[in-house]
């Protein structure tokens, strides 16, 4: 007897997505695959978030991905659906980074490769410049704020998360949230402004 | 005019609210909501690079992989298999059909489920769980991957054209087909067999030699040893050494691994960090030969653009301007965007007339 093939559909057809929030229960069951899924779908924005929070893309930035969805993995029945699968990873990844930061040493091993990359010669000065200047003094602004008014900055201004919902994933009131984005704000502004006097 | 509180202003901001009415006749209001734009506009324009999502992917796997055996995740096989079914059915796109005839043989086994794929049809006989991706690669047509987490799943490959690949890939192995008829069965995250019923596969276990079955011939792996094997067991020593900042053990426990299992999946790991150590340690004649055994022995690496890119420098501070070019250029392809502007810059001083 051989097997009979009963295609239901096209081959080449797109694939049924799951939710997110499927896969984080199918992760809670023990579902490598769901793993894998979930990772797929957000690992750049991870990958993005921690690159933001940790001031460039390091080795460390690497290991903060892994651990936050192995975090995921084994604490998917915690999920308790009071913000997005998203918000959610976000918010383990900055209880991540802060854990991470802690360690001069540590993170002095995690810049190695950046501190090879040092070697540059004068960049060549074009209309752009300008424009890389302040992405340059944001980006230093940005690493020099504390912890979490740096989260909450990188969580709403840049990964857009609701303020509301920024403040569920990270435990604090909606205040509170609002007062770190506005301290955030008022440092930026500071900042950018002690940079440009001569 | 009343101007709301900076709290308000910037919660306002936040929330996208319309406050141009009043941003009109406040200047203080208008340059702060400017300040506020220019500095949101410059922060989502930081860099950043999501790094090797394939390399990443797989360790992660990997690392579930252990964490579930440790026993620390408690489920029941039945949920498992429902939400396997369902997990593989919607994301790898593929149709499910059941049939309620006994199994016979492996070969003549009647499916509970089939599916195809654009080079090949796959006979999900006993609630396998599996995905299946189709991924790019330079230098090839068409790579399509079977990830097979649990169960049996037999296979026919239509003949694959020139620049082509088919793969099913397990935690522990990788198995290669030409076009041919197949089974796979894989057991507790670990690859148990492979028989081929027509044509040729290669069958490459981690850290084993590759294996070539032709028509009628199976493979099943060697005892395993308990625990971690050794060449696992070295790397997380010389990783651990090298966490904890001691350099010579961590370089110690690398080169150990290399030197007995030069072709484990984890040398290629053990090769770069070496290169990595020795750069650091300004060792720069070991660095050079230990990016070069790197390049040299794992040509297509995910790792290998950065290499180039590392050897290059070095060439580079020892004036050899011609190799430096084209280890650059080499460089220059990685989808890393620090390590492509490095390539770059590496470019414009080798063109450089002094």
């Amino acid at each position: 007897m051989s097997a009979r093939i009963i295609p239901l559909r096209a081959a080449d057809a797109g694939p049924i997505e799951l939710s997110d929030d499927a896969l984080l229960a199918a992760c809670g069951e023990g579902d490598a695959t769901a793993l894998s899924l979930l990772y797929r779908r957000h690992h750049g924005s991870i990958a993005r978030f921690t690159c933001r929070l940790f001031g460039g893309r390091t080795a460390e930035v690497d290991d903060v991905v892994q651990q936050v969805f192995l975090t995921a993995w084994k604490d998917a029945e915690r999920f308790r659906g009071q913000s997005s699968v998203r918000g959610w990873l976000f918010g383990i990844t900055a209880n991540l980074a802060r854990r991470h930061q802690r360690s001069e040493r540590r993170r002095d091993f995690a810049f190695w490769k950046l501190k090879l990359f040092t070697r540059t010669t004068t960049e060549p000065i074009d209309d752009d410049v300008v424009r890389r200047q302040l992405i340059g003094k944001v980006g230093v602004a940005l690493e020099a704020l504390p912890h979490d008014l740096r989260v909450a900055y990188v969580m709403c201004e840049i990964e857009e998360v609701a303020g509301i919902e920024a403040a569920r994933i990270l435990g604090v009131r909606p205040g509170t949230l609002w007062r770190r984005l506005h301290d955030a704000r008022k440092r930026l502004r500071v900042a950018l402004e002690e940079r440009s006097t001569p | 005019m009343t101007c709301p509180t900076p709290e308000a202003l910037s919660r306002a901001f936040s929330e996208g609210a319309d406050l141009s009415a009043h941003l009109a006749g406040c200047d203080a209001c208008r340059a702060a909501w400017s300040d506020y734009t220019r500095l949101r506009d410059a922060a989502r324009q930081l860099p950043w690079s999501a790094g090797d999502a394939v390399t990443g992917e797989a360790r992660l796997i990997e690392a579930a992989l252990v964490e579930r055996k440790a026993g620390r995740r408690a489920r029941t096989l039945q949920t498992r298999a429902a939400i396997g079914l369902a997990i593989a059915a919607s994301v790898a796109a593929f149709f499910l059909t059941s049939r309620s005839e006994p199994a016979t043989s492996a070969t003549e086994r009647a499916p509970v489920a089939t599916a195809a794929t654009k080079r090949a049809t796959v006979r999900d006989a006993q609630a396998a769980r599996f995905a299946h991706v189709t991924r790019t690669a330079p230098g090839v047509a068409h790579d399509e991957v079977i990830t097979l987490d649990e169960g049996t799943i037999a296979l026919d490959v239509a003949k694959l054209e020139v620049g082509e690949r088919f793969r099913v890939v397990t935690a522990d192995a990788e198995v290669e087909v030409r076009g041919t008829s197949f089974e796979v069965v894989v057991d507790h995250d670990h690859l148990a067999r492979v028989a081929v019923i027509s044509g040729r596969v290669v069958v490459r276990p981690r850290g084993a030699d590759e294996v070539v079955l032709g028509p009628g011939e199976s493979w099943t792996p060697p005892v395993r040893p308990t625990g971690l094997a050794s060449s696992e067991r070295l790397f997380q020593q010389g990783w651990d050494a090298l966490r904890a900042g001691d350099l010579a053990t961590g370089e110690t426990h690398l080169a150990a691994l290399v030197a007995q299992d030069p072709h484990d999946a984890l040398a290629e790991d053990a090769r770069y960090w070496r290169a990595v150590i020795a750069q650091r340690a300004h060792r720069t004649d070991d660095a050079r030969t230990l990016w070069r055994a790197l390049l040299a022995t794992h040509p297509g690496s995910a790792r290998a653009p950065e290499a180039s890119v590392m050897l290059g420098w070095l060439e580079l501070e020892r004036g050899d301007k011609e190799t430096a070019a084209r280890l650059f250029a080499k460089g220059a392809t990685s989808p890393d965007a620090e390590i492509a502007a490095s390539a770059k810059t590496g470019l414009e001083r080798t063109s450089a007339k002094n």
